[in-house]
């Protein structure tokens, strides 16, 4: 489990597309391609280095309280998955 | 002295020259036969081939030996190659991609796909049936456009996609090939017809998964899905500004896309190909090119639920049109067989008194659904019109029925709103009063308790709606005087043909509509009327949910484009929206949907 306190923020370098609310990132250096779908790419939105994890994932229980119990883990796994592509970093 | 021939190739801005002995000008001829030689101009790289008395073959580059083969099968391979690469090495005019092409006509179809894929499979068995060969190998899509060029070489089979193909093999005599230890090189003329110098224009991208046992699978790919496949087939990428990433995208925004995943020929059979006919020419909206998808993927089996699965996607004929009537009551459906059944017996029960003065027009949504058959059926009421229709989905559909109605006036209903009797006849009374009123006309409705009304909705925002329900004393007498509302719910209106305004075009599922079409209506200079004896009673219960989705961006999408449209304030719809949704989450939808920029 990640540390909730931390505030992740998106890594430098990619070049960034939004389709129908999915995301595609792409970096120049590293020539990779990562993909999100609508749920991660409202996370990468929220990771801008001041919101913590316990934050971002208040945030969008607040949102959608219908799938606030959810939320938690999909936040979490969301964020190991960005931070494996190397799209962002933990904090 | 070895006799030495020249030929030159082409692809792309790039162009080659090739010397080679002239005892091997047929297995060169094999090779490029389809490849055009270009413009005069000074080749990019110039390469030579040189067969040694062993008979081993040597490969030169621009005056470097770069490989060397036992024999021609072995120098053929090599040679294919060495030109693809040098090919693709200096393009900077647009996307080189990694991916097999056919056409139909002049609508091309992709395969990107890595080694493996089962690209040159899957183009071999389309081109069997009867679409025409472009690549199995390299595309070229100069920048901004969808037209593209091809390098048209023999099928490079690989041996386990030889042993797909005795089928399609075994239908022809000519084996026109060149096998080497890795590869066989078929000439496309083989499977059908090969067609290099078309005009095609990318209309779909169709990736393909080859897995031996698999079953059939079409599934839709989004834009950015579509986008992340064709960047690993990109080949030229380093050539180009941001390596082409832009570019992809602008064209996977553009042209739909899937992936097939199959497991044998046999699968493909009345599957692919009629899919395929349709996605190219029924220009077919995201959510139908969907259905599409999963309704061609059905597996082949034998099983009754299947069957009758299969069957579903037949879609009914449109009913012919009858004898002009005075009145067309109209309302669309997607799936409601319940709703649309009662509606309309309803209106022949207890309205029997202007069943000669009006037509039932029932558009279906979604021809291919279950319900369907069924409400075809209806039909036998004689007065009612079933039509498919599939172009557009959500509240603007309504365009679609003051287009088919064949009458002067519509009454246009939700597919689950029952009339108060006596209310049509006192309509037509009002048309026969008011024969070129350019109003729209709609009543008070009624909720489940029969007793309690709302005339009208208040013009105010709540909870992500424009308008509340309210009502209005001058209403709850039946007998009482037409009055102006500001607006009211959509569930039951009518108005002469020739006075619907009509949605914006670009409206998209649903939400936005009262309020935009009424303040629509008064500047064409009609009034919005409560009819007080027009009353209705609307199924607003679903305790089996809605088949169709509602969604807040596309609600905020038609708010703002109406808005915009007719001069109103968009910053009430945005203060509304940030105070409903939150402003991250109204700015991030406002920035998807390109409605972020003042001057957008």
């Amino acid at each position: 489990m990640i540390d909730q306190n931390k505030c992740p923020h998106q890594n430098k370098g990619y070049m960034l597309e939004e389709l129908d609310g999915e995301l595609l990132l792409y970096h120049l250096d590293r020539t990779t391609t990562v993909y999100l779908n609508n749920s991660a790419a409202l996370v990468w939105h929220l990771c801008d280095g001041t919101n913590s994890i316990a934050e971002i994932i208040a945030f969008l229980q607040e949102k959608f309280p219908k799938a606030a119990g959810e939320i938690a883990d999909d936040v979490n796994d969301a964020l190991v998955e960005l931070n494996g592509a190397g799209a962002l970093s933990l904090g | 002295m070895i006799a030495m021939n020249r030929r030159y190739l082409a692809f792309a801005d790039r162009r080659l020259l090739l010397n080679y002995p002239a005892a091997l000008d047929s297995v060169i001829d094999f090779l490029f036969a389809h490849v055009e030689p270009g413009p005069d101009r000074f080749p990019d790289h110039t390469f030579i081939l040189r067969q040694e008395p062993s008979g081993t073959c040597v490969l030169d580059k621009d005056g470097k030996e770069i490989g060397t083969a036992p024999d021609s099968a072995g120098m053929a391979n090599l040679l294919m190659g060495e030109v693809i690469y040098a090919m693709i090495d200096g393009v900077h005019s647009g996307l080189t991609l990694h991916a097999a092409a056919v056409a139909l006509g002049n609508k091309g179809i992709w395969m990107p796909g890595t080694s493996g894929a089962g690209k040159t499979s899957l183009s071999a068995w389309l081109v069997n049936h009867g679409y025409s060969y472009l690549t199995d190998e390299l595309i070229h899509c100069p920048f901004g456009g969808l037209k593209f060029t091809t390098f048209t070489r023999p099928f490079n089979f690989k041996q386990h996609g030889m042993d797909a193909l005795d089928d399609l093999l075994a239908k022809t005599d000519n084996r026109q090939q060149l096998a080497g230890e890795a590869v066989t090189m078929i000439q496309p003329e083989v499977f059908g017809r090969c067609e290099p110098q078309t005009t095609a224009e990318l209309a779909l991208l169709l990736f393909p998964k080859f897995q031996a046992g698999a079953d059939l699978v079409i599934e839709p790919l989004s834009a950015a899905r579509a986008g992340l496949q064709l960047m690993g087939c990109h080949v030229n990428a380093r050539n180009l500004a941001g390596h082409g990433f832009p570019d992809v995208v602008k064209l996977c925004r553009k042209v739909p896309a899937c992936r097939l995943t199959y497991g044998s020929f046999a699968q493909l059979e009345d599957s692919l190909d009629s899919f395929l006919e349709l996605a190219l020419n029924g220009n077919l909206a995201k959510h139908h090119f969907n259905t599409l998808c999963r309704l061609a993927a059905r597996p082949h089996s034998v099983d009754k639920q299947d069957t009758a699965r299969q069957e579903v996607k037949k879609i009914p004929l449109p009913t012919p049109r009858g004898e002009k009537k005075k009145l067309t009551i109209g309302m669309a459906t997607y799936d409601d067989y319940d709703g649309v059944y009662f509606s309309v017996q309803a209106i022949g029960l207890y309205h029997g008194e202007v069943r000669n003065d009006i037509e039932i027009l029932v558009i279906d949504n979604h021809p291919g659904g279950s319900a369907a058959a069924s409400l075809k059926k209806l039909e036998a009421l004689g007065n009612y019109r079933y039509v498919p229709y599939l172009e557009k989905t959500g509240t603007a559909i309504r365009d679609q029925i003051f287009a088919e109605a064949d009458s002067e006036y519509v009454l246009c209903m939700d597919s689950h709103v029952l009339i108060a009797p006596g209310a049509i006849a006192q309509l037509l009374s009002y048309f026969d009063d008011h024969p070129a009123c350019r109003d729209l006309l709609q009543g008070p409705l009624l909720y489940d308790n029969l007793q309690t009304i709302s005339t009208h909705f208040k013009p105010e925002w709540n909870k992500g709606m424009y308008g509340v329900w309210a009502c209005d004393n001058r209403g709850t007498d039946e007998n009482d005087p037409p009055f102006d509302i500001p607006m009211q719910g959509l569930g039951l209106f009518a108005c002469r043909k020739k006075s619907w305004p009509g949605f914006h075009p670009d409206f998209r599922g649903f939400g936005g509509e009262e309020g935009y079409i009424h303040e629509k209506i008064r500047q064409a200079g009609g009034r919005t009327l409560c009819l007080p004896f027009l009353r209705w009673l609307h199924r607003f219960e679903r305790p089996d949910g809605i088949p169709y989705s509602v969604d807040w961006q596309d609600r905020i999408w038609n708010y703002m484009i109406g808005f915009k449209e007719l001069g109103l304030d968009t910053d009430a719809v945005i203060q509304h929206f940030n105070k409903h949704l939150g402003e991250r989450v109204t700015t991030d939808i406002l920035h998807r949907l390109g409605l972020d920029r003042r001057d957008g």
